[in-house]
């Protein structure tokens, strides 16, 4: 699995830009239409239900990605996302991410691989 | 001539519900060809394994007939009911992708026959098809998605009102279109453990229903007679 992050961060690295945020800065909001996917190079990412922001449904930091699901699926997002703490993120355009994923195989299969193993024990993802 | 075996008793992957809504609604026919070529089939009889928790996957299984109950062993090392699935849908992909073991174990809960596609064949198919990479994801998020209304949110209501909405929801899965009325053979155990309860408390509770004539029972059978009165009861403390 390791291989397969390091690949993926690898071109993520290479193609994304890099961005700055302040604490309490919102990524984005639920019900937006994804346009990016994140990486956190340091700092702390928390999502929120907007009707209870005290009590974050998930936390990332550094080394996590954000939004893979959203960007294949076309999904909305399902909660807000916001730093906790100053965050420096790398972002990788959408358009960028799918053309990725339709054209290199071992992108695909990263991300396929990559998503599947953050799943493991996730309610609703048993087997 | 061609050159696909046909396997007796289930259907070409061609013409599989499986390949409807599924993983491999986006296969192109040759790629569907190799499959049912290569893939195997299996018909479990109640209460036998698909796959067991704990072991290794070596390949998918796609579910043609039958119900299957998706189960896992809680800390105190009592089997829990996490959900079910139904003909049509694909079992065991996440942990074939992810390298890690079977999360949770797969029992038929009457005769069922599934399909076994090998890790090889499905993985050709992934890094060779990208739109059978995006269904697989889409069908992670939507057992996500799907998650937060499942069974797990049952443990907040009353038993009553739980059991009353396990029904609705095992008719909701499994029932038929143009069919009167909806009737599953289910053990108490079983019902027991999707709405997180005792086996004597959910028999109560199911006396209470079939004395209000909203259910008829027979052996393990449970038909549902009234189900606008059964969706009410899983609402009330809505």
């Amino acid at each position: 699995m390791e291989i397969a992050k390091d690949y993926l961060l690898e071109l993520i690295r290479k193609e994304g830009i890099v961005a700055a945020y302040d604490p309490q800065e919102v990524l984005f909001h639920k019900g937006e239409v994804p346009e990016f996917l994140f990486y956190i190079r340091n700092g702390t990412v928390v999502l929120i239900e907007a009707s209870d922001p005290v009590h974050p449904v998930a936390q990332f930091s550094m080394g996590n990605l954000i939004g893979v699901h959203e960007l294949i699926t076309g999904a909305t997002y399902r909660f807000s996302a916001i730093t906790e703490i100053s965050s420096s993120l790398m972002m990788m355009n959408k358009d960028r991410f799918e053309d990725l994923f339709q054209h290199d195989v071992t992108f695909r299969m990263s991300v396929v691989k990559l998503i599947s193993s953050e799943m493991t024990g996730m309610k609703g993802s048993y087997e | 001539m061609s050159s696909i075996e046909i396997k007796s008793g289930f259907p070409e992957c061609q013409t599989c519900s499986c390949k409807k809504d599924g993983i491999f609604a986006h296969c192109a026919l040759e790629e569907l060809e190799v499959i049912t070529s290569n893939k195997s089939c299996t018909t479990y009889k109640r209460g036998q394994a698909i796959f067991q928790e704990g072991n290794k996957p070596f390949g998918i299984f796609c579910l043609t007939e039958g119900k299957v109950k998706i189960t896992k062993i809680g800390s105190e090392g009592k089997e829990q009911i996490v959900r079910f699935a139904k003909p049509g849908d694909t079992l065991g992909y996440r942990a074939l992708m992810s390298d890690t073991r079977y999360s949770a174990s797969a029992i038929a809960l009457e005769e069922c026959k599934a399909c076994f596609i090998s890790s090889h064949d499905f993985n050709e198919l992934i890094s060779k098809n990208y739109l059978v990479a995006k269904d697989m994801m889409r069908m992670l998020s939507n057992a996500l998605a799907d998650a937060e209304n499942s069974l797990a949110h049952l443990a907040t209501k009353p038993v009553r009102e739980r059991i009353a909405e396990a029904l609705i929801l095992l008719m909701r899965m499994y029932g038929k279109p143009n069919e009167k009325q909806f009737s599953i053979s289910l053990s108490r155990e079983d019902l027991a453990s999707m709405v997180g309860t005792a086996k004597e408390t959910a028999i109560r509770f199911l006396s209470e229903l079939k004395d209000e004539e909203i259910i008829s029972t027979h052996g393990s059978n449970i038909t549902i007679l009234n189900p606008d009165e059964l969706v009410k009861i899983s609402q009330m403390y809505d």
